[in-house]
């Protein structure tokens, strides 16, 4: 009987386990070589990725330090040829740093036209088949200094944000939108740094949910700041960590909110998130890993989807790691080790600025420089995710009146709270058992129903629908 | 409250010079400002700000300007003083504000239409040999009101009119001998009732387009 009662709890717990865990699963052979290229040997060079349901773009530079992209094709399931990207744009120091997508573009920003060590300009790129062809919009001339630019947006809009460290005294920014054959800047500026700013900045964020900038302070902590209006007013930055030996840190979003990681020079890994609903960072940052995650070049790496946040990083021994968190970082899974062999660049030779990542559906694609100049990637699946979700957490329903000079419309508005479970891409309304609408899940979780009948009282009920289409169960609300 | 602020000060800048220019001329010091060829027959463009007294209304379209024009003319040339300051007068309002819907914000606006018949009291009367005259008034409004509503959910236009009322008191003073400039503050009573709307989603309500005006006027007197 001892035995029985022991494999039942034994199962209970495996279920409670699987059920709660997300996890990194690897895809095909152990890691591959991306086509024959050399890594540029001046300064630098980081191989970037993103992707999009055509496939994964990747930019690195090559044995001349020229900007490359190629291209990794969904239908065929292979990376395409190296395709010298912006001619001229030669003599890259820094860069590509990052890309930012949408279904059909993307946009990379890098250092390029090198004059001496950490000089040149910086440089946005916009393309729209892939790579094979980029608009650029030069962003500031660098004379001794190194803009590590972040860029972040969608199709109505992008906002850059970098440092320089000739000038140090404050992040800069930069609102541009693409018209289809130029770059069109709309403002541009300086985030308020009481602290200044001693290290990259980044940036992410979309039009829905706002931006949100980070960097490093000259005091060596992180800092935040947010505007939701492109630039126009930035909050007063908030100081996210204390123990003055951040190093590197890189910031990602999603419709939830920004997860914030960084490592510091104890080789410590911490994240924070940015709830959008409560507006409010975690109360204290998220210790993921002690002494392993190297604290120097490359740094960590975190970019989001619907589902969650993928994290990448250095250890200590020359390998590439990755975790995954499908809720505010509070559950990283388990590192999964990328590499095994020591094989990735660190911090001397040829350098790779961090171990990118992209995540689209549930695919993860990692990708790195490896110490004798090549560029690698490496394919995950996330498990354990995307079942049928659970319908929002709470749900009201009121009743108001919109006033007219003489006349006056009963209205039903709806708030809910977000489901609790991954993978939401939106939410169906019934009204009556009717479907009367549908809300993308990253925007306001708010309906307002008209005309309502005076009188006359309504049953809503709002289901989740994740990203498979499964639908889960309603919430419901009774509104007279 | 800035722009009624603004208005007054530049009426009583305006009275003020006005005033300074005539005595200059040392019309009214001498009792010579008297100019019995003047029948003080006048009309005047009067714009004021526009100030609903209804909560509800303030919410919608908030307060605004109003043009007016008025004319009035004596209904007595004789000695008898008391009786040489009535006046009556006739005067067309415009006030047009868009505004919103109060919870979901949906475009809407109205446009005021008044005219009013009324009696104004002038003291002492015009022509005396004063720098002020001050008067009061008090007469019938007609209104005419029109709204307009960019929503697909409620009735888009309704028109509504109806009698209302109206007090003032303000002051008027000579600038050169036919120009004047005026200055008052008025209140204007209407609320009108729900008007007929058949539908099952909309109900209809009542409005107060009952204000208080406060302004300035430049007039020209014959």
């Amino acid at each position: 009987m001892r035995k029985w009662l022991a494999l039942f709890v034994l199962f209970c717990g495996f279920m409670l386990g699987v059920e709660g865990t997300v996890t990194l699963s690897p895809e095909g052979p152990a890691y591959e070589v991306i086509s024959s290229m050399t890594i540029g040997t001046t300064v630098q060079p980081t191989i970037a990725n993103s992707g999009t349901s055509a496939g994964f773009l990747l930019l690195c530079a090559d044995g001349n330090d020229n900007l490359n992209t190629v291209f990794f094709d969904n239908n065929t399931q292979m990376w395409g040829s190296l395709v010298q990207t912006a001619p001229s744009t030669t003599n890259l120091t820094r860069g590509p740093v990052v890309l930012s997508n949408s279904p059909s573009v993307a946009v990379a920003t890098w250092l390029g036209n090198t004059v001496g060590f950490n000089s040149g300009y910086a440089y946005a790129g916009f393309t729209s088949n892939n790579g094979t062809s980029w608009q650029i919009l030069p962003l500031e001339s660098v004379d001794g200094g190194v803009p590590l630019v972040g860029v972040s947006g969608s199709s109505d809009g992008y906002m850059f944000v970098w440092f320089d460290y000739q000038q140090s005294t404050a992040p800069f920014w930069l609102w541009s939108t693409f018209n289809g054959t130029d770059w069109v800047v709309s403002s541009s500026g300086t985030i308020p740094a009481p602290s200044g700013i001693n290290n990259p900045a980044n940036v992410s964020g979309t039009m829905s949910t706002g931006f949100m900038a980070a960097w490093i302070g000259s005091d060596n902590n992180v800092y935040a700041s947010y505007t939701g209006n492109e630039g126009g007013t930035w909050s007063t930055p908030q100081q996210l960590s204390t123990s003055g030996i951040v190093r590197y840190s890189w910031i990602a979003g999603n419709a939830n909110g920004f997860m914030l990681v960084w490592s510091d020079g104890a080789n410590n890994l911490y994240s924070t998130f940015y709830d959008l609903s409560s507006q409010m960072w975690q109360a204290s940052p998220l210790l993921i890993t002690t002494g392993a995650a190297i604290g120097s070049i490359p740094g960590p790496y975190v970019t989001g989807s619907d589902i969650g946040f993928v994290l990448s990083w250095l250890d200590t021994n020359n390998n590439a790691n990755g975790s995954i968190s499908a809720d505010n970082g509070t559950n990283w899974s388990p590192a999964v080790l990328i590499t095994d062999d020591g094989s990735v660049s660190g911090t001397s030779g040829n350098l790779g600025d961090y171990i990118g990542a992209s995540i689209v559906g549930e695919t993860v694609l990692f990708t790195w420089a490896d110490a004798s100049g090549n560029a690698q990637s490496r394919f995950y699946t996330i498990q354990g995710v995307i079942t049928t979700p659970d319908p929002p957490a709470s749900i009201t329903g009121s009743q108001f009146s919109n006033n007219f000079p003489f006349q006056r419309e009963l209205v039903n508005t709806l708030r809910w709270t977000s489901s609790p479970s991954l993978g939401v891409v939106s939410y169906n309304i019934y009204r009556n058992g009717s479907l009367i609408s549908s809300v993308s899940a990253s925007g306001s979780l708010v309906y307002t129903d008209r005309p309502i009948k005076k009188g006359t009282g309504y049953t809503y009920g709002v289901t989740a629908v994740n990203i498979n289409q499964q639908e889960s169960s309603a919430a419901t609300v009774f509104v007279k | 409250m800035k722009k009624i602020t603004l208005w007054i000060t530049l009426a009583v800048a305006g009275i003020s010079s006005g005033f300074s220019a005539t005595q200059d001329e040392s019309s009214f010091s001498t009792c010579e400002c008297t100019d019995v060829s003047l029948n003080n027959f006048m009309i005047e463009f009067r714009p004021s700000y526009f100030y609903p007294l209804s909560n509800h209304f303030r919410k919608i379209f908030s307060g605004g300007v109003d043009y007016q024009l008025t004319v009035s003319c004596p209904v007595y040339w004789g000695q008898n003083e008391r009786v040489r300051g009535i006046s009556l007068f006739a005067a067309a309002d415009y006030f047009s504000k868009d505004g919103h819907s109060t919870y979901l914000k949906d475009k809407t606006s109205i446009t005021i239409v008044p005219v009013t018949l009324g009696v104004k009291y002038f003291f002492p009367p015009l022509g005396e040999c004063v720098p002020v005259n001050v008067y009061v008034a008090s007469g019938m409004k007609y209104y005419f009101v029109h709204t307009k509503n960019h929503s697909d959910y409620v009735k888009k236009r309704v028109n509504v009119n109806g009698m209302g009322g109206m007090i003032e008191v303000g002051a008027i003073g000579v600038v050169r001998e036919h120009f004047v400039l005026d200055l008052f503050v008025s209140s204007s009573f209407r609320c009108f009732g729900a008007p007929s709307i058949s539908s099952d989603t909309v109900e209809s309500t009542g409005i107060n387009v009952s204000s208080i005006n406060a302004g300035g006027g430049v007039g020209y007197r014959f």
